[in-house]
């Protein structure tokens, strides 16, 4: 799993590319974390090469979608793919994340 | 005293006793002063007062024998009156001592017709005056000087008094009785008188000097006392009286004494002074009289009390120049010590560059001084030393960590290893005793039925025996090839490690070449371990036949071969020497026979099952005990079924794991080749993987009560419409259908739980799910459609 990301005015934009399982959750949990201990608080996830997530990844996007609401910020996910948004559909995240089929509307909602 | 410092201790010390010694001097010299002093003293006192009593005494005998010789006179012959008076005047005039004689007759005895008769010549002035006692006013008959010798019939001293009428001063009178015959018959005719002045008594006992304050006096029979410089005593107490008085019961025993008529010297406290003072006192035999000497204490050891006051004086002086001399030296000694101290706390603290210029004020803190010098260059050496060896070392230990990695990396480590065939099953382990380790294992099909495997075991452990086993490795490879016979293989390995092979390493080597479709094995022993066969029938076979020594030792070897037939689930077990020769803390050995024991017992396992329970034992075995070689197992199980292994490969793939998370890389592997392999869609396989990455986790997470290691089966079985899986563990029960499910899917985020959301996947992922417990193992059976 590749993470990295980008800083906008107010925002994040964390790309995932790869596996996110039990075996690598720590790496995004760290690299959130970093973000919120720089104060960036609108998060915006971009999955476009998010091929794989199981619960340990879903346990962490639960995670921080929490302690975001609790500063106020923003934590947007975009560009799932299918099987993931699926994933997402049976855990019952699409009702309580805001997700965005592509980056730009994202960042519209995310400014 | 203990925290105190060495001057403060030596001070005590040596001043202490000092202070003793002079002490018990100055107390021992005191008391033998004070006994030579007293007897001398006493001698002194006896001498004095015997002198003066012999002195009063003279006077006193001679006053005595005068009286005696008148009485005589008048008793022996008749003389007139005149010659009478001119005898007693004659006596008083001549006689200095005598201050008045007195002729006392008996009514009648002298005149007969006049009935007193007392002729009395006494000293007044410069001349002698003459009274006759026969007045009214003094009628000597009643009088005590008369009346005691006339009644006594003996002469006798009279008590002191005051003669009033006679001779009007403080006299003592002696009289003697003298007597007439008449009708035949000795009758008393009165008494002769001589009386002394006591003024006189009193002038010779007071000029008696003894020091400043000492004093003698006298006492009569009575107690009386008669001169005494207190002069309200005299006549007016006796000496009981005054003991009375001065409540002072000492002075009552001696005046018992005293008059008793006995002599001493004694102790007793002075009623002049109230002083401590020691007396002589001798008795007047004469009179019956007794006289003291009073020494006073203080100033009969004044002297002495001065020596000593001396004594003390220079004592004291002298322990102040030595508690002095002793702080001075002390601090000297003492003071570069200190300095040394605080240099070497400084140097404690890891200052090195600490300046150790201390002034040496003798030999011996020179030398501490040097030492400490030479102890702190020697500090900064090894300092600087560690420093370099520690970064060398942490260096080796980096590049031996990937000299590890390098070395596990070229050995096979996926199983199972042919997950497509069922023909064959293996299993191999190495544990390294150090990071690198000089074993080897090794296994690769050189056609579609023949199978290469080996085990070898390098001489020595660390980096080179991993290079050595590396090389081997790459030779093994290189020289198995299809169709060279294996003990060809063994010996151009032998020719290539034994050209500069500087060293002198060696490696101990089985390899075998096994027929999947026969089951024979050809196989090749260079100096190795003894394999075992484990028959499906649970009995024990030795591989004993070696075919020459150890690659590396001897170029031109020719090494032999054997053949030997594995009958369908017949096992073969590799393992070096790491295993047999494993050694507990008693160092005792693992050896053969346990290994034997334990093989027997694990026949128609898997291959695995085998393996690590080999491992698992040894470590068992070996417990706190460090683990001195590399151990590694290799086991082979050979199935022949080919027709149903044929047909199974196509429809059915087993994946063993191990519990550690690190194994769902092998899983992922695995899912992706199945997914070649069977041709499923991509989003189907990612869901099977999501399933089982959730179900292996909890197991491996939460299935084992111990640290040890487990296997987890995973079986696949490809069907027409769909994929069916079934998942065997050992861990603790657990049914995943009876699991809570997530009934929060429609809550807000803040009141989501986070977890329990793997088992409501898996629920939701696959069509069907049956759980069952058989023989102590979980048996979850998953299905899903295409």
């Amino acid at each position: 799993m590749e993470i990295t990301h980008q800083n906008k005015d107010n925002y994040s934009i964390v790309k995932i590319a790869g596996r996110l399982d039990t075996t690598n959750y720590q790496e995004l949990e760290k690299a959130l974390n970093g973000l919120l201990e720089e104060n960036r608080i609108n998060l915006i996830l971009n999955c476009e090469e998010l091929d794989y997530v199981s619960s340990s990844g879903l346990r962490v996007f639960l995670m921080f979608l929490k302690k975001v609401k609790t500063l106020n910020g923003k934590f947007i996910i975009c560009n799932m793919q299918e099987n993931i948004k699926e994933i997402f559909q049976i855990s019952g995240f699409t009702s309580i994340f805001e997700i965005h089929d592509d980056l730009a509307a994202a960042e519209e909602a995310a400014k | 005293m203990k925290n105190k410092g060495i001057a403060f201790k030596l001070a005590v010390y040596i001043v202490g006793i000092t202070v003793v010694i002079v002490g018990l001097i100055i107390w021992r010299n005191d008391t033998i002063s004070r006994t030579l002093l007293l007897k001398n003293v006493e001698d002194n006192a006896s001498n004095l007062t015997r002198a003066n009593v012999n002195k009063i005494q003279g006077v006193l005998k001679s006053v005595s024998k005068i009286t005696k010789n008148e009485a005589h006179v008048f008793e022996g012959f008749q003389i007139t009156t005149d010659q009478l008076k001119r005898y007693i005047r004659m006596i008083v005039q001549n006689n200095e001592e005598i201050f008045g004689c007195c002729a006392a007759f008996e009514p009648y005895g002298y005149f007969e017709d006049s009935m007193y008769f007392a002729p009395y010549y006494y000293k007044t002035g410069d001349s002698i005056a003459y009274l006759n006692l026969n007045n009214d006013d003094y009628l000597y008959i009643y009088q005590d000087w008369y009346q005691i010798p006339a009644v006594m019939k003996q002469a006798v001293w009279s008590e002191p008094y005051f003669d009033e009428g006679g001779g009007n001063i403080l006299m003592s009178t002696y009289s003697v009785p003298f007597y007439k015959n008449k009708n035949g018959k000795r009758v008393f005719n009165g008494v002769v008188t001589a009386d002394i002045s006591l003024e006189w008594l009193q002038k010779t006992v007071s000029d008696i000097k003894i020091f400043e304050s000492g004093y003698a006096f006298l006492i009569t029979q009575n107690g009386t006392v008669v001169t005494h410089p207190v002069e309200s005593y005299v006549m007016n107490e006796t000496i009981f009286s005054i003991a009375e008085d001065t409540d002072n019961p000492k002075l009552r025993e001696v005046g018992r004494a005293m008059i008793r008529g006995e002599e001493s010297f004694t102790k007793f406290r002075s009623v002049v002074t109230g002083e401590n003072s020691y007396m002589f006192y001798y008795p007047l035999e004469e009179i019956g009289w007794s006289m003291a000497l009073v020494f006073p204490g203080d100033e009969l050891f004044e002297d002495l009390a001065t020596l000593n006051r001396r004594l003390l004086m220079i004592g004291i002086g002298g322990a102040l120049v030595l508690l002095i001399l002793i702080v001075v030296i002390s601090k000297r000694i003492t003071s570069p010590l200190t300095r040394l101290a605080s240099v070497t706390e400084k140097i404690g603290k890891g200052n090195f560059d600490t300046n150790l210029k201390v002034e040496a004020s003798s030999r011996e803190i020179a030398q501490l001084t040097s030492s400490i010098d030479v102890m702190l260059r020697e500090l900064k050496n090894y300092i600087r030393n560690l420093k370099e060896t520690t970064a060398a070392k942490e260096k080796i230990e980096s590049e031996l960590k990937i000299a590890h990695d390098i070395q596990q990396g070229i050995i096979p480590k996926i199983f199972p290893p042919f997950p497509e065939r069922d023909d064959v099953d293996l299993y191999a382990t190495l544990d390294p005793a150090r990071d690198v380790g000089g074993d080897l294992y090794d296994f690769f099909f050189l056609d579609d039925y023949e199978l290469c495997f080996a085990v070898g075991d390098v001489s020595g452990k660390g980096v080179p025996a991993s290079l050595f086993m590396a090389i081997s490795r790459t030779l093994l490879r290189a020289k198995a090839t299809k169709g060279i016979p294996v003990n060809e293989i063994v010996k151009s390995m032998n020719l290539e490690l034994c050209k500069g092979n500087e060293n002198s390493m060696f490696v101990t080597f089985f390899i075998g070449l096994i027929d999947l479709k026969t089951g024979a094995i050809r196989y090749c022993n260079a100096g190795h371990n003894f394999p075992f066969i484990l028959r499906k029938d649970c009995t024990l076979e030795a591989l004993d036949k070696t075919h020459g020594t150890p690659l590396g030792v001897f170029e031109d070897i020719d090494y032999g071969m054997d053949e030997v037939l594995l009958d369908p689930k017949d096992s073969l077990v590799l393992y070096t020497d790491g295993v047999t020769e494993a050694m507990n803390t008693r160092e005792e050995l693992y050896d053969d026979i346990r290994l034997k024991e334990l093989l027997l017992g694990y026949c128609n396992k898997c291959p695995m099952d085998i393996t690590m329970a080999i491992v698992n034992s040894v470590k068992k075995f070996t417990g706190e005990a460090e683990q001195s070689d590399d151990i590694t197992v290799l086991s082979l199980t050979y199935f022949m079924d080919k027709s149903i292994k044929s047909e199974g490969a196509k429809t059915m793939k087993k994946l063993i794991i191990k519990n550690n998370i690190k194994e769902l890389d092998n899983l992922n592997v695995f899912l992706e080749k199945m997914q070649a392999d069977w041709k499923l869609p991509q989003k189907f396989i990612m869901n099977i993987n999501l399933v089982l990455e959730e179900m292996i986790s909890n197991i491996i997470f939460y299935g084992y009560d111990d640290k040890e290691q487990h296997q987890i089966e995973i079986c696949f079985q490809r069907e027409e419409n769909g994929l069916h899986i079934c998942i065997m563990d050992e861990a603790r029960e657990f049914n995943p259908m009876e699991a809570p499910d997530p009934a929060d899917l429609e809550k807000p985020a803040e009141e989501r739980v986070v977890g329990g959301l793997g088992i409501h996947l898996m629920k939701n992922i696959m069509d069907r799910i049956e759980y069952k417990r058989e023989n102590e193992r979980n048996i979850l059976n998953l299905y899903k459609k295409i």
